[in-house]
């Protein structure tokens, strides 16, 4: 799922990470508890988006989380990754995977009045694909996009130039989500603060810096499939406030004056999870992990051996369990352990061994020193450029990119981090001027390895694009276009087994850390799911007395 | 003509911080299309709308030029980021902040007046306790003043509401917490000036005619010690300025330093230079009232101008 490059750099917010979610209601506790119905719940969410209800326009994941409660999708994507029917009761894909067919439920409206139809379907999906839309992201789910074609008022096709498995899992999230089709007549700018769809909320209007509030829909019958109820929401209305700085969001949850709070940051994790008025709801989204990346198409890093000794020579486990104070967990592979099709054989390349690195870098003709004490060869030191942005880093990645530092020099590797502002950053990892480059990738389906490690997506020509390791290994290509052609889940997970092991032998990656969403609520709220893509739900949600 | 001469200064001041902004903006590396782009992936026909639409395409001092041009007919343009009129997205926070601005000030100005009246060539304990705790709140950060004021007032006690409240009781932490430094820094400027003023014959003689040491302060001598202070305005303004961005993250109240940071980090341009344009219209306009101030305290200057 493409979404936002760098994002892990540019906060440690997990709600910037990839958009690309799903259903309400995919998780929650409390399953023995009867649901009172009523109340507003104050949610506080820790930054503004530009653009930041419409997901058709805007890459934000924030965009995501607020647009959830307004607007539905045809279908619902399942903790397990299993498609379950939303606004769309029955599909069927042609036999060469390039038409989906899909039945509409007959019953549902719009919050302004309108029907759900097939051409409301086609109304969306032609205005994200739309450059007038300037999608951001939305128009990268439906890369393979040919058309829409209207059967009658209830059954409706979308056909694709080539086969994409990726499909239902990118209908899931809301940035494909169904609009209400004459609420996009507006300009984008006005979709951007105000949307109407089918949700079991309605939402006000956004002020930036201040936030929304949402009212319930009472209308609504069409929950999706992976909801723990049916019927209209139970909160009678969620406010949303912006609250930037960890301090006062933390503190004005354990006060008692919101109940939800986004982003609850690591080293707050055990005072909330101690506290009995609190609860703690953690969520390891799936996808992209956060990573450091070696260019293997220059300098050192082109051989083999450097970079699985870079790989074998750092204890990413230890670093990650200081850094992130044991809530993180250490990454062993390109892909978080919750996604679909993830491979736990290949992981076993990920482990620490300092002597097999020291070994490696001996091999590969590393052999000398020189006076800082850093490895030579012909002269040459050992050097790794790596432009980082500080500027937009969270603490904890730079204390990162510093240890990561250190602890190369004691394998005798000169790691250069280069503190530069965005632009130049931006241009080092088009015009392929680095050697180690880090950021995550999230997104809830494995098609990520696609998008981190296919060949076509290595820039070239001064545009933009993700590979950053810059690997083109025709094995690895094939076995990812092979799981897009499947159908057959057993079929893609075996494919994208192959893929996870080909990055493995190539070194590709040094993952670093998967990130948890930790999200801190009241003791007397319940329910609370979490989308595929790591962002709070709100569908099934309700507060005690 | 000295109307006339003052209204062509502020509009050179406007005019060059515009410019100057719009220079910053440009002259960094990166091209703004990559920046409103930024960390997507969009196809090549999304990018070139981009480009069409804000007019990158242009060389730089046309894209300067018609900036200037719709700036004169009063049109800020449209933010690349918020997705509205420039005008709109400023109009939508300034409220905000300009009665956390003035409540500040109100507080800073009333603070200082007090303070400085208080321990003006009083006891060596009293004013050196006074001079002390001046020194402390001026060097204090004023984000770990906020964030201390919270977790005191708020968090603990429950006085008052932590974030984002239009109440007047949300108004109390976030004034409190951006007047506290510029304050601290005027009660010492007015007492070193009210000492001076205590020593002038003038006050001996009114003392004489047998005034109290009150009557004497309330009467002649703060008049005499805002001089220096109004002098500090333009100090001021700037102060609560900055000072507006940090205590808006502190107290997540709206407001145009939390637009200014979100403008900034996206490369905004025309959001910024609108911001630019409101802080230096809100300079020339403090600079202006304080040569007017001047006269009214001041009754020597009337005569010169």
């Amino acid at each position: 799922m493409p979404r936002r490059l760098f994002a892990a750099v540019a906060a440690s917010s997990a709600l910037l990470l990839a958009a690309c979610g799903s259903a309400p209601g995919t998780g929650g506790t409390d399953a023995g508890a009867t649901p009172v119905p009523g109340g507003t719940l104050a949610f506080a969410v820790n930054r503004d988006a530009t653009c930041p209800l419409d997901p058709q326009q805007s890459p934000a994941s924030l965009t995501s989380l607020l647009a959830r409660p307004v607007v539905d999708s045809l279908v619902a994507l399942g903790p397990d990754s299993t498609v379950k029917p939303w606004l769309a009761t029955e599909w069927t894909v042609s036999p060469d995977g390039t038409a989906y067919t899909f039945t509409l439920r007959p019953d549902v409206a719009f919050t302004n009045g309108e029907k759900l139809d097939a051409a409301a379907v086609k109304t969306n999906l032609d205005r994200i694909v739309a450059p007038a839309t300037k999608s951001q992201a939305a128009a990268s789910l439906l890369a393979a996009y040919a058309g829409t074609r209207v059967i009658d008022a209830s059954h409706v096709e979308i056909d694709l130039k080539r086969p994409d498995s990726t499909l239902l899992t990118n209908l899931s999230t809301p940035a494909l989500g169904i609009q209400a089709p004459g609420s996009l007549t507006r300009t984008p700018a006005e979709v951007c603060t105000q949307i109407v769809g089918s949700g079991p909320f309605t939402a006000g209007a956004y002020t930036p810096a201040k936030g929304l509030s949402y009212t319930k829909n009472p209308a609504y019958q069409w929950g999706p499939g992976t909801s723990a109820h049916t019927g209209p929401a139970y909160l009678d209305g969620i406010t949303v406030s912006v609250v930037p700085e960890d301090t006062s969001r933390v503190g004005a949850l354990s006060s008692g004056q919101i109940d939800v709070a986004s982003d609850i940051p690591p080293v707050n994790v055990a005072d909330i999870s101690a506290n009995s008025q609190l609860a703690l709801e953690k969520f390891t989204a799936p996808g992209g992990v956060y990573s450091y990346f070696p260019n293997v198409s220059r300098g050192p890093f082109a051989d083999v051996n450097v970079r699985k000794a870079f790989r074998a020579g750092i204890d990413w486990n230890t670093l990650v369990k200081q850094l992130f104070f044991g809530v993180y967990d250490a990454a062993s592979g390109p892909l978080s352990p919750t996604t679909f099709a993830y491979d736990k054989q290949s992981s076993a390349a990920y482990a620490y061994d300092r002597d097999a690195a020291n070994r490696l870098l001996d091999q590969a003709g590393w052999t000398t020193r020189d006076a800082e004490g850093f490895r030579t060869k012909d002269g040459t030191r050992l050097t790794l450029v790596h432009p980082f942005l500080a500027s937009r880093a969270s603490a904890a990645n730079a204390t990162l990119a510093v240890q990561v530092q250190a602890a190369a020099k004691q394998l005798g590797i000169d790691v250069q981090t280069q503190n530069v502002e965005y632009p130049a950053y931006l241009a080092a990892f088009v015009n392929n001027q680095y050697d180690l480059f880090d950021f995550s990738w999230s997104g809830s389906s494995p098609s990520v390895l696609g998008t981190l490690f296919g060949s076509n997506n290595i820039s070239t020509g001064g545009k933009f694009a993700t590979n950053a390791s810059r690997l083109a290994d025709p094995q690895l290509d094939q076995a990812l276009s092979t799981a897009l052609a499947a159908k057959d889940p057993a079929a893609q997970v075996a494919a994208y087994a192959k893929a996870q092991q080909a990055v493995a032998d190539q070194a590709a990656v040094f993952p670093a850390y998967v990130t948890t969403v930790a999200v801190g609520t009241r003791a007397d709220v319940h329910g609370i799911g979490f989308a595929p893509d790591g962002y709070p739900t709100f569908y099934d949600a309700w507060k005690g007395k | 003509m000295t109307a006339v001469r003052r209204l062509l200064g502020g509009l050179a001041v406007v005019w060059g911080a515009v410019t100057l902004t719009f220079l910053a903006l440009h002259l960094t590396p990166g091209s703004t299309v990559d920046a409103i782009v930024g960390q997507s992936v969009v196809t090549p026909e999304v990018r070139a709308q981009i480009v069409a639409e804000y007019g990158l395409d242009q060389p730089l001092w046309i894209q300067y030029l018609s900036y200037l041009g719709r700036l004169v007919r009063g049109d800020l343009g449209h933010s690349y980021g918020q997705g509205t009129q420039v005008a709109e997205a400023i109009g939508e926070q300034f409220g905000s902040t300009l009665l956390l601005v003035a409540v500040g000030l109100g507080l800073a100005f009333g603070g200082a007046v007090l303070v400085a009246a208080a321990t003006a060539h009083r006891s060596r304990w009293w004013r050196g306790s006074a001079v002390g705790a001046e020194r402390v709140s001026v060097a204090v950060p004023p984000f770990w003043l906020g964030i201390l004021l919270l977790v005191a007032f708020s968090f603990s006690l429950r006085w008052f509401p932590a974030i984002g409240s239009d109440s007047p009781r949300g108004l109390v932490l976030p004034a409190v917490a951006l007047a506290v430094a510029p304050a601290a820094m005027l009660s010492q400027v007015m007492r070193h000036a009210l000492e001076k003023t205590l020593e002038e014959p003038f006050v001996t003689s009114a003392r004489a005619r047998g005034l109290t040491r009150t009557a004497v302060l309330a009467r002649h001598a703060v008049r005499h010690a805002l001089l220096p202070v109004v002098t500090l305005a333009g100090w001021l303004v700037a102060a609560f300025i900055g000072g507006a961005i940090v205590t808006e993250t502190v107290f997540a109240r709206q407001g145009l330093g939390r637009l200014t940071v979100t403008a900034i980090e996206g490369k905004d341009f025309p959001l910024v230079s609108g911001l630019v344009l409101v802080s230096a219209v809100a300079y020339v306009v403090v600079g202006i009232g304080v040569d007017a101030l001047y006269g009214v305290l001041d009754p020597r200057l009337r005569a010169s101008t």
